[in-house]
């Protein structure tokens, strides 16, 4: 039986590297991927957690968050497209008509 | 279990008009009956949260949510907020070629999402508030949709919003598993004192201060402020921050109120990063609306201040300050969002020039709304001022006061060369957008801002009312 | 077997993961994150969350990624046109800061590193359907008809950015 610290560790990893895919990729695609990878570690933690104390919470809210992901994702990528229509880019580092 | 639905009429009554907009909207495009749709389902839940503001609070659902008292009063606040938002974008949003019914129906449901923060006492149920606000302010920041700003303003937003929220999540993960509980009413019993919870804390926090867009988690602000539309900014300065900072207050002033000395330091030093930067950063900017971004972080350091000294008195002092500043900035944000003419939606500071001589009255209450901000008697942001200050030298937080005051000084510069501006005898042009609803909120916002200056006591125990000597919402 | 399942399913989430953030064409990017969401379910499977590893594969890896995909489709990115890393000035810090963060969160479990799951009947029916409908649909309905407007608002909102024009 594995313990809950492998889990716990593995959510750790994926969740380090999501941030470090966010901070370090360029494109808007590919950095809500990395979002995604973020919300998703956290999820195995909850489960591993809700599985630990034996108590259903846990898992209700990464159902919860399954439905934030979806809606998140959907306005996420209606952002890509209308940016992309305007400017032909998706490199967040190209967009800087605002001063700061 | 249908009383307590009953209970939550003012959140109904919100979707319901919502919904009905979304109905006439597909029925009839663009109708002008939409904003008085939305007006009315407002007033309607005003009305409910202003009746039961007197009364303790009550429990509803085994504990998840607790209604009147404290979230009667900060619902109250996001209402006002949102009344404000709609009249100026029904005034503001066909001059820009979006008068989009949907906008209302976004608006009312982002504010669904920020009662349902303001009233939770369950940290899974305040995620999806937090996340209900957050995805229908993207959406807003980005209605200029044909417009660069506006993508480049949404996408920053979207994704350090999305960013943060991770953060506010796995933080959630933490507490959950070390507490072996998401309640707020069960989290003071069930402290535990592993690295791990306080790591947990430590994401949640993180991802808190982002939202209320405190430093060094402010970078989005003054981009998102200035790509979205004038109104909507007004919006997300307000609105969003109250319930956000409501949410936070729970958090930490009930549930984790036991280990007070362990998180009021932090915040404290927030607070006077929030202070200095915003200010500082206030000074330089020339655009409107990035300066009262900038000024709007920094009015979160102060009412910060209450919640960092910990106890029932500064509490009670942020509470009355998110009130107070709302009124300010909603006005400010609604004169700014009547003026801007610019097609690139855009407001120079230059552009302000000649606004007093044209319509005095416009510039008198631009005057009023902005001595109101940097905090000078006998406006309401004086009182507010000194109520989270005293509360900070009874903490013994004395340092805190005097970056307060010291900021303050230096935030009427640039607040009184708005003020000054205006006068200038140059040939302004004709008020773009009018109406006379939207005067009526400006004088409205106004009076509430002399009334809570002069009489605040009503009002400083009503909110002290919330709280407990122990400094725990009970009440 | 758990022990196995959850070698396998941990390794292969790692290899997505780092395929993500490292593929320089976007669909590989999506097709690595597909490979991380199907091992996060098959992690869940051996946590005995039954409910939540068919919602993994049905939402994640059926819907999330298609959009993803759709999108990128859509836009007609190639790879010559994405630069890939910024690690010109901020690379090492990013990177530095990651590991701080793994560093942190990973003391802090720790002090859990041992704990093993408790193994009796009810702890273990914790994931299924029944326990996770009787807490969705007792305490959490508000959260659940909370959930429904946001999905409504992120359904009105894509379409009001992404449609072509009003009319």
């Amino acid at each position: 039986m594995v313990p809950a610290g492998g889990y716990l560790l593995v959510s750790a990893l994926l969740f380090s590297l999501g941030v470090m895919g966010v901070l370090l990729r360029r494109s808007a695609i590919v950095m809500f991927m990395c979002v995604e990878m973020m919300l998703n570690a956290v999820n195995l933690s909850l489960v591993a957690f809700s599985r630990l104390l034996g108590d259903p919470t846990g898992q209700v809210l990464v159902f919860f968050v399954m439905c934030v992901a979806a809606a998140e994702v959907s306005v996420g990528l209606a952002l890509v497209i209308a940016l992309f229509r305007n400017r032909e880019s998706i490199d967040v580092d190209q967009i800087r008509l605002l001063r700061g | 279990m249908w009383l307590d639905t009953l209970a939550l009429m003012p959140v109904l009554l919100l979707v319901v008009a919502g919904l009905l907009i979304i109905v006439l909207d597909s029925l009839d495009n663009d109708s002008p009956v939409l904003p008085w749709v939305a007006l009315l389902g407002l007033l309607g839940a005003l009305v409910l949260e202003l009746n039961r503001l007197g009364g303790g609070g009550r429990f509803l659902f085994e504990g998840l949510l607790r209604v009147g008292g404290f979230s009667a009063y900060v619902n109250a606040v996001l209402l006002l907020g949102g009344i404000a938002t709609v009249i100026f974008c029904r005034a503001y949003l066909p001059r820009i070629w979006h008068a989009h019914g949907e906008v209302y129906a976004l608006v009312l449901f982002a504010l669904v999402g920020m009662m349902v923060m303001a009233a939770s006492y369950d940290l899974v149920l305040t995620f999806l508030g937090l996340e209900t606000m957050s995805v229908a302010l993207y959406v807003l920041t980005g209605l200029a949709r044909e417009d660069v700003r506006a993508n480049e303003a949404a996408m920053k937003y979207f994704l350090l919003g999305a960013f943060a929220t991770g953060f506010v999540l796995y933080g959630l993960a933490f507490l959950y598993g070390t507490t072996g509980t998401t309640r707020l009413d069960l989290l003071p019993t069930r402290i535990p004192n592993t690295p791990l919870f306080w790591v947990g804390v430590g994401l949640l926090l993180v991802g808190f201060l982002f939202k209320i867009a405190a430093v060094p988690f402010h970078m989005w602000a003054p981009d998102a402020y200035q790509g979205a539309p004038t109104p909507i900014a007004g919006f997300m300065a307000t609105a969003s921050k109250a319930a956000a900072m409501s949410a936070l207050l729970l958090l930490l002033g009930h549930g984790l109120g036991l280990v007070r000395p362990q998180w009021a330091d932090v915040l404290a030093v927030v607070a006077a990063l929030s202070m200095i930067v915003g200010n500082g950063a206030a000074l330089m900017q020339g655009e409107v609306k990035r300066l009262l971004a900038y000024s709007g972080i920094a009015h979160v350091g102060y009412a910060l201040v209450g919640i960092a000294s910990a106890s029932a008195s500064g509490y009670a002092g942020a509470l009355f300050y998110l009130l107070a500043y709302a009124s300010a900035a909603l006005g400010a944000f609604g004169v700014a969002a009547l003026w801007e003419q610019r097609p690139d939606r855009q407001l120079p500071a230059e552009d302000l020039s000649g606004l007093g001589r044209r319509h005095p009255l416009l510039g008198a209450l631009w005057v009023l709304f902005l001595l109101s901000l940097v905090g000078f008697p006998p406006l309401a942001g004086f009182m507010a001022k000194y109520a989270v200050f005293a509360a900070a030298v009874q903490a013994g937080k004395i340092w805190l006061v005097l970056i307060g005051v010291i900021t303050s000084m230096i935030s009427a510069y640039y607040y009184l060369r708005l003020c000054v501006l205006i006068w200038r005898p140059v040939e302004a042009h004709p008020l773009p957008s009018s109406g006379q609803l939207a005067s009526g909120v400006l004088l409205l916002t106004s009076a509430l801002l002399l009334w809570l200056g002069l009489w605040p006591s009503g009002v400083l125990e009503l909110v002290g009312r919330f709280f407990e000597d122990s400094g725990l919402v009970l009440r | 077997m758990q022990v196995v399942l959850f070698g396998i399913c941990a390794l292969l989430a790692i290899v997505g993961a780092v395929g993500v953030i490292t593929a320089r064409n976007p669909v590989y990017s999506a097709l690595f994150l597909v490979l991380n969401f199907f091992s996060l379910a098959g992690l869940y499977l051996s946590l005995e969350a039954q409910f939540l590893a068919v919602t993994q594969v049905i939402v994640y890896a059926g819907a999330i990624v298609v959009l993803f995909l759709f999108v990128i489709m859509l836009l007609n990115l190639r790879p010559e046109d994405l630069p890939r890393f910024r690690l010109d000035r901020t690379g090492p810090l990013v990177v530095l800061l990651s590991l701080g963060l793994l560093l942190g969160v990973g003391m802090g479990i720790w002090s859990l590193l041992g704990a093993s799951f408790p193994q009796d009947p009810q702890a273990q029916a914790v994931g299924t359907v029944e326990s996770l409908g009787r807490a969705l649909f007792g305490r959490y309905l508000v959260g659940f008809e909370v959930v429904a407007v946001l999905l409504l608002v992120a359904m009105i909102g894509s379409v009001m950015l992404a449609k072509r024009r009003f009319q």
